[in-house]
């Protein structure tokens, strides 16, 4: 079943369409990435799925409901959430405060709840007890008590999927570039985190990523736009070799001279 | 290992209890000021400043939501009037009109907030300067509001539970009374989850939102509770005055409530009250020196700002609670507990 279907979906800024009626489905417990060149509208694609923009025409469907449009916080809170590109985290928070950020929205309670905090107590143990096993998971319970703005940038990214993977049981994931700017050990971990995160959480995972190596390794379809309309779509072996791909970024060979 | 560990409960049970004390101490003190405090110069300068945390403390809980507002000044105005209105036009019972001040405050905060709160940042900032000078265009212009002279003969407020009020000490108690109420309203607002929340939502609003947070429903909530005291502080200041004009909720006002929250720091709880009480008592200090001329006044205060902005960019509370640090440096940083206590 799609856990997550885009249909006709176009974003325009003035006049310049960033998304171009793009169609995309994605099955529940897959791993898809959405690759293409520099302005492709990778990005203004997460932007409008998740809600932070929105969209100009089409549909967004959610566990086969209709999420087009809706507020950011609204989407996050029936289960599909995102990480930013830059935007990553509360830095002047520890890194058990970040994960703790996430899991608060976890329970629903109203503004009196959260102002008097009637039975919360053991709310909160059950709380600490979550944070801590997400941040075990993810690789961050050493660093647990120090300020999130003064880690180094892999593990900033790593508690920035930590705070999406916190709030609300997700059953979505979106990663915006996970692993952009790491070296290469920090890739390798990162990208098996996300295999785990597929595998023992039963997360559904679509990504952005620069990174070629890592996305023809991760993922089992991969989608490819260039100025936001989808160009290709398959397998990654299917995507090395499709001409339209390779056009697309290096140019055609009457460009090219 | 266990007489280790029930030594460190007593030790914490004794720290808990050392810190209520010293609470409990310095609000007796605070209770004993017009006994030590005899000269009428000094307790209005006193009345002044709680009356100021009140207002800076509203601005600064909007603040830490990520709610710049610049028109903390027309709230408190907007208290002031009403309560002028209603009891001197009405003939309402000062307690009610006063309640009554701080809920029209919030209102408007409200609907302000729900209007204006869809542009971000300096926009939101610059929106509502907009809306204090119109406010106060309003005031100036409807003889409804009394104009530029604004409305004279406020009274003082009811007698409750047999207390009188009209004299100043009475204004005193009344202020320290409400200031206190609004600082604990403020400290367990900090402790609940709902300000870890506004925390998280003016640290980055976007990830918050990300996460699930409906950020426009907590930044008006911040605002209104935040105006509410405005408002309030307003109320009182009507009948402290006697009287109130238009003048009163000038854009000096609000000058003065960002200095005060800058220095004491917009990151504490305490921070209006550190930002008060030290200016104030720089400003009364300077009076002391032989020939000084008030002019000059202004420019210290502009000075005190840049040398705190360069030097404690975090306000005079960081400096102050790194104090108990010093002594205890060995010791754990144990607290990373970010709402502390809810269940008590």
């Amino acid at each position: 079943m799609a856990i997550l279907q885009v249909k006709g979906l176009t974003k325009e800024f003035g006049g310049l369409v960033a998304v171009d009626h793009l169609d995309l489905e994605m099955n529940k417990g897959e791993i898809l990435g959405l690759i293409g060149p520099n302005g492709a509208g990778k990005s203004t694609v997460f932007n409008v799925i998740s809600g932070y923009f929105k969209p100009s025409a089409g549909k967004v469907f959610f566990k086969g409901e209709d999420i087009t449009g809706l507020r950011m916080d609204k989407i996050a809170s029936i289960g599909l959430v995102r990480t930013f590109q830059h935007t990553l985290l509360y830095s002047d928070l520890t890194v058990r405060e970040n994960v703790l950020a996430g899991l608060h929205l976890h329970y629903k309670s109203g503004l009196f709840d959260a102002l008097f905090g009637f039975r919360t107590a053991h709310k909160r143990t059950e709380l600490e007890r979550r944070a801590t096993e997400l941040m075990e998971m993810l690789g961050l319970a050493t660093r647990s008590n120090e300020r999130s703005g003064d880690l180094p940038h892999g593990y900033q990214r790593l508690l920035g999927m930590a705070i999406a993977l916190s709030s609300n049981n997700p059953d979505m994931i979106m990663l915006d570039e996970p692993v952009t700017g790491m070296n290469a050990e920090e890739t390798a971990s990162t990208m098996s985190m996300i295999r785990r995160i597929k595998q023992e959480m039963g997360i559904t995972v679509l990504l952005v990523e620069h990174n070629m190596k890592a996305v023809m390794e991760l993922c089992e379809r991969i989608i490819v736009l260039n100025y936001g309309k989808k160009i290709a779509e398959g397998s990654p072996k299917e995507i090395r070799q499709n001409i339209a791909v390779i056009e697309a970024y290096l140019g055609t060979k009457a460009n090219a001279t | 290992m266990r007489p280790v560990q029930s030594g460190l409960k007593v030790i914490t049970a004794l720290r808990f209890n050392s810190k209520l004390l010293i609470a409990i101490a310095i609000l007796i003190l605070l209770f004993l000021i017009p006994t030590f405090v005899s000269s009428s110069y000094y307790l209005r300068i006193t009345i002044n400043m709680l009356y100021m945390i009140m207002l800076v403390a509203g601005f600064r809980l909007a603040l830490s939501g990520g709610v710049f507002t610049m028109a903390p000044q027309v709230f408190f105005g907007i208290g002031a009037y009403t309560l002028a209105l209603f009891v001197t036009r009405l003939n309402w019972n000062w307690w009610l009109s006063a309640l009554l001040a701080g809920v029209f405050a919030a209102a408007s905060a409200a609907i302000i907030g729900r209007i204006l709160l869809r542009l971000k940042g300096i926009f939101f900032a610059i929106s509502t300067l907009a809306f204090a000078f119109v406010l106060l265009l309003i005031w100036r212009t409807f003889p409804f509001f009394g104009r530029f002279s604004g409305i004279f003969d406020i009274p003082a407020p009811n007698t409750i539970f047999g207390l009188e009020f009209g004299s100043l000490v009475s204004y005193f108690y009344l202020a320290l009374v409400l200031a206190v109420i609004t600082m604990l309203v403020m400290y367990r607002i900090e402790k609940s989850r709902f300000g870890f929340m506004l925390r998280c939502i003016g640290l980055n609003a976007d990830l918050a939102r990300s996460s699930g947070v409906n950020v426009m429903l907590y930044s008006i909530a911040a605002f209104y509770i935040g105006c509410f005291f405005a408002g309030i502080a307003g109320a009182f200041f009507a009948s402290y005055q006697g009287s109130i004009q238009p003048a009163s909720f000038e854009f000096n006002v609000l000058m003065l409530i960002l200095l005060y929250a800058v220095i004491g720091g917009v990151h504490s709880v305490w921070g209006p009250v550190y930002g008060v009480v030290i200016m104030t008592a720089i400003t009364t200090g300077l009076t002391y020196i032989p020939h000084y001329d008030p002019k000059i006044g202004p420019i210290i205060l502009g000075v005190t700002l840049i040398v705190v902005m360069l030097r404690f960019p975090r306000g005079i509370s960081s400096l102050l609670e790194s104090i108990p640090g010093w002594f205890r440096k060995a010791s754990r940083k144990k607290d990373n507990e970010p709402y502390g206590n809810t269940s008590s």
